[in-house]
């Protein structure tokens, strides 16, 4: 030691606790200059709401073979295709258009002449790795990259579409220089309906305002997240997506081990089970308090088997709310490389076209729901086809006396992926949800997305609608419609929305277009729900004049949402309180910006 | 030149270093070149240094003492358990149980953290005992591997001092080998650096380098990812060359 500090005068003992406390210092120094952890402020959006109908679909397609479940021999001479997705069930069309795994013995892929390999893999990091590394062997040269570890498309939920491509496209900006590659939605196939969901207990169902101040256990960026989100926004509550804080004014979202969504099932399992608990920082107003506090998980974002696992073992909790409420919000979206399909236009058009015929047979004939629910499990190496084949259809429970759905899909025919893009009525449900999820990614921020990614790729980028519209000769389906015609009962959700308007004006005022612009795109993910529009005024001017002015400011919001395309059959009810129903003290100019207010609700 | 290429040949200090420094200086240079083009399979310099600025403005330093915080203090705690089953080893009624929590070694932690969480009630509480778990299975096994060690004259030259056998226990096993006990930390501490990216991501509550390397992982971050690897780096190295620089200041014996 004396050779550290040139000198023989100290102990060895004396030098080491010198040469600590030193480094020690240094150390001390660098902690309290450099810049703390970055904690981000909770958001409102304006509320929302939705309801559900079961749809009407009849459609009279003329029944095709089942296919075999042998392997086609026709198409060994084509190139092999590769695909991978979760093991979902709302991919049983396509699945079931291939027969299984690998095309088989009179399959639509095996008519329209498609090799095609559908792999399973529940990992979102690994599909990306797959398709990665096809565009590493397809930037050599192949024109066919079919080693064991490349797809040229993935299948996922169509609300993750703008986490994935923008992560993946810095990736791709980075590695082989901007834009010469590209990620692009193809196409849709199917849906979740009810499958993803938010459990809690019952309260937060009746008083959605109830869910205040709770701890969420969820997978960030994951779809389930988004109809957790989506609700919270509906109700007009706000959000704390920071997994290191608490606020005691918002709903909080705490991000699942391992980015597993049966995670956040067991960790609301354990937190009710054993007492486990969270230390999350403290915060109030948006600033931290310098407290740690110990929270429980009160519920759950999950999706199946997950809510399965949540309702068998414990009692008290149901699913508050789901994409079949958030009916439009979660499509199966096939994502392809461009660069490699425009040089392969027909392959790609043609597993479409495959996959919407195979699942306008599903929809119309019994015994293909059975073959798909067979070939799901071939592929998935998972459960039984009767588990796949009633989870397709959803199931509900009872227990103590709460009932509770699981399950839940769709398939897409032709028309519905038509409708879906807004090809046939001109209502682009899927930019609704692109722009919706994009916009939770920048202000929300999960996993420090803005750090990361930065920007998202707008939608027109991101779509790519020219190998649908490419599908010819297909047999005319019809596509699933909303039906409005019932009166709805059941408030899914209700939503305080702050709209500005000039005074005493009825006009929506330029400030809050884009706040206007979210509530529709929550409206059209959820289709299926009725409408209730009232406003409300503060109490300036006399009563009967705000009561006139709250019913045409009602109207105005209905008005923009009509032109917007939200069918007139939707709105159950427009009305006006004037300033009746004051949410504040009207003595103060916040309290009065409070009350002047319109209220959304989505019923079902 | 020729004399730099011959086995076994001895040369001196500054060599050594301008050998060193001239295989960093390549190694910087390939990195360098073989990311300038358009297209590259590494992450840029540039990209790596945009990663390290913007991660150092999020509050990596922050972020690297919860790390920090979190490995000393499972580290103490496996290191107080493991001595206890290791120094009760050598008695006959305790051996089974050391020999039993070591061949846990072998058992992974997916699905066994329900059962943790049954215990411990708190998520940060459970990064800590999960480490704990893990490092006391490899530190009571290296521990135990130094006392079998021992030559046999070292308990002869003990009895001959008239030593009884408690006495035998303390003075050659447990002091006679507490700077074993400190450089089996130093290896086991590689093993609890690379644990702690794994556990952090099970509460990224508490942050940590572990929280932010996945973060970035989850986007393909390569220039956050690479800046985050080479700091774990750096530090595990750190770590490893501070506590050997203990040892050896405080047991100087121990250099012979």
């Amino acid at each position: 030691m004396g050779k550290i500090l040139r000198t023989q005068k100290l102990t060895t003992f004396s030098e080491l606790l010198i040469v600590i406390a030193v480094i020690g210092a240094i150390l001390a120094g660098v902690y309290y200059a450099s810049p703390g952890i970055r904690t981000s402020i909770s958001k409102q959006l304006s509320g929302m709401d939705v309801n559900q109908t079961d749809v009407n679909n009849v459609t009279n397609a003329e029944k095709i073979e089942i296919p075999s479940k042998d392997i086609s021999t026709e198409v060994s001479e084509k190139p092999l295709v590769r695909i991978a997705g979760y093991a979902w069930n709302a991919q049983s069309g396509i699945i079931v258009a291939n027969g299984g795994p690998k095309t088989t013995k009179g399959s639509l892929m095996e008519k329209n002449g498609v090799n095609l390999e559908i792999i399973r893999q529940d990992w979102l990091s690994e599909l990306r790795n797959m398709q990665m590394k096809f565009i590493e062997e397809f930037d050599k040269g192949q024109a066919f990259p079919s080693s064991d570890k490349s797809v040229f498309a993935v299948m996922i939920m169509g609300d993750g579409a703008p986490f994935y491509i923008s992560s993946v496209q810095k990736a791709l900006d980075e590695k082989y220089g901007k834009d010469k590659y590209h990620l692009q939605v193809m196409g849709v196939v199917g849906m979740s309906y009810g499958e993803d969901k938010l459990i809690g207990p019952p309260s937060w169902k009746s008083d959605p305002k109830s869910m205040k101040g709770a701890v969420i256990s969820a997978v960030l960026g994951d779809g389930d997240w988004v109809t957790t989100v989506n609700y919270c926004f509906a109700n007009g509550l706000k959000v704390n997506p920071d997994p290191t804080t608490y606020d005691a004014d918002a709903v909080n979202i705490y991000p699942s081990e391992n980015d597993d969504y049966i995670k956040s099932a067991e960790e609301l399992i354990k937190s009710q089970t054993t007492g486990w608990t969270v230390s999350l920082k403290e915060v109030v107003n948006g600033k931290l308090t310098g407290k740690t506090v110990s929270r429980k998980i009160d519920g759950c974002a999950t999706w199946t088997p997950g809510d399965k696992t949540v309702f068998d073992k414990l009692s008290g909790f149901i699913d508050i709310v789901s994409t079949k409420e958030f009916n439009n919000q979660m499509p199966t979206a096939v994502i392809g490389v461009k660069e490699w399909a425009t040089k392969n236009p027909e392959i790609v058009s043609n597993i479409l076209k495959s996959a919407l015929v195979a699942s306008n047979q599903i929809k119309n004939y019994e015994d293909w729901k059975v073959r798909a629910s067979e070939a799901i499990t071939d592929t998935y190496k998972m459960e039984t086809p009767e588990y796949w084949y009633k989870m397709f259809k959803g199931q509900s429970a009872t227990k103590n006396g709460l009932t509770y759905n699981m399950g839940g899909s769709k398939v897409f025919n032709y028309a519905d992926a038509m409708q879906y893009f807004g090809l046939t009525d001109g209502v682009n449900r899927y930019k609704s949800v692109y722009n919706q999820v994009s916009g939770y990614l920048k202000d929300l921020n999960p996993f420090g997305f803005n750090e990361n990614v930065g920007e998202v790729v707008p939608y027109d980028q991101a779509v790519n609608l020219f190998f649908l519209k490419n599908i010819n000769d297909i047999e005319s389906t019809s596509a699933d419609k909303a039906d409005y015609s019932n009166q709805a009962t059941e408030v899914v959700a209700s939503g305080e929305w702050k709209i500005n308007f000039n005074s005493g004006s009825a006009e929506i005022s330029s400030t809050s277009s884009k706040e206007v612009e979210k509530i529709y795109n929550l409206l059209v993910q959820a289709e299926n729900t009725k409408l209730t529009v009232v406003g409300h005024t503060d109490n300036v001017g006399n009563p009967d004049g705000n009561l006139a002015l709250s019913k045409s400011r009602a109207q105005a919001v209905v008005d923009y949402l009509k032109q917007k395309g939200i069918p007139a059959s939707r709105f159950q009810l427009i009305d006006g309180k004037g300033q009746n129903e004051p949410l504040s003290s009207n003595n103060t100019p916040a309290g009065k910006a409070l009350n002047r207010r319109v209220v959304i609700t989505l019923l079902k | 030149m020729i004399k730099f290429l011959t086995p076994f040949e001895k040369i001196s200090k500054s060599n050594k270093t301008i050998i060193l420094v001239l295989w960093i200086v390549l190694l910087i240079a390939i990195w360098f070149i073989g990311t300038s083009g358009t297209k590259h399979l590494f992450p840029s310099p540039a990209q790596v240094f945009s990663g390290f600025t913007a991660l150092y403005n999020e509050g990596l330093v922050e972020h690297i003492f919860n790390s920090l915080k979190l490995c000393f203090l499972s580290i103490f705690l496996a290191v107080v358990i493991s001595m206890l089953l290791a120094y009760s080893w050598p008695i006959p009624a305790l051996k089974p149980v050391s020999e039993f929590i070591t061949k846990f070694r072998f058992l992974p932690f997916t699905g066994l953290s329900f059962y943790v969480a049954l215990l411990v009630h708190d998520a940060r509480n459970m990064q800590v005992w999960i480490l704990v778990i893990f490092l006391t299975t490899f530190l009571t096994t290296s521990l135990i591997a130094v006392i079998k060690d021992i030559p046999e004259e070292e308990f002869d030259h003990a009895k001959t001092l008239k030593c009884s056998r408690w006495e035998v226990l303390w003075q050659v096993i447990i002091l006679g080998r507490i700077d074993y006990v400190i450089d089996v930390i130093r290896q086991n501490l590689a093993i609890a650096w690379m644990m702690l990216v794994t556990v952090e991501s099970i509460v990224v509550a508490s942050g940590g380098l572990g929280f932010l390397i996945k973060n970035s992982d989850k986007f393909m971050n390569h220039g956050r990812i690479i800046a985050l690897q080479i700091i774990i780096l750096l530090i595990g190295l750190g770590l490893d060359s501070g506590i050997n620089f203990l040892r050896k200041a405080i047991f100087r014996y121990s250099k012979i």
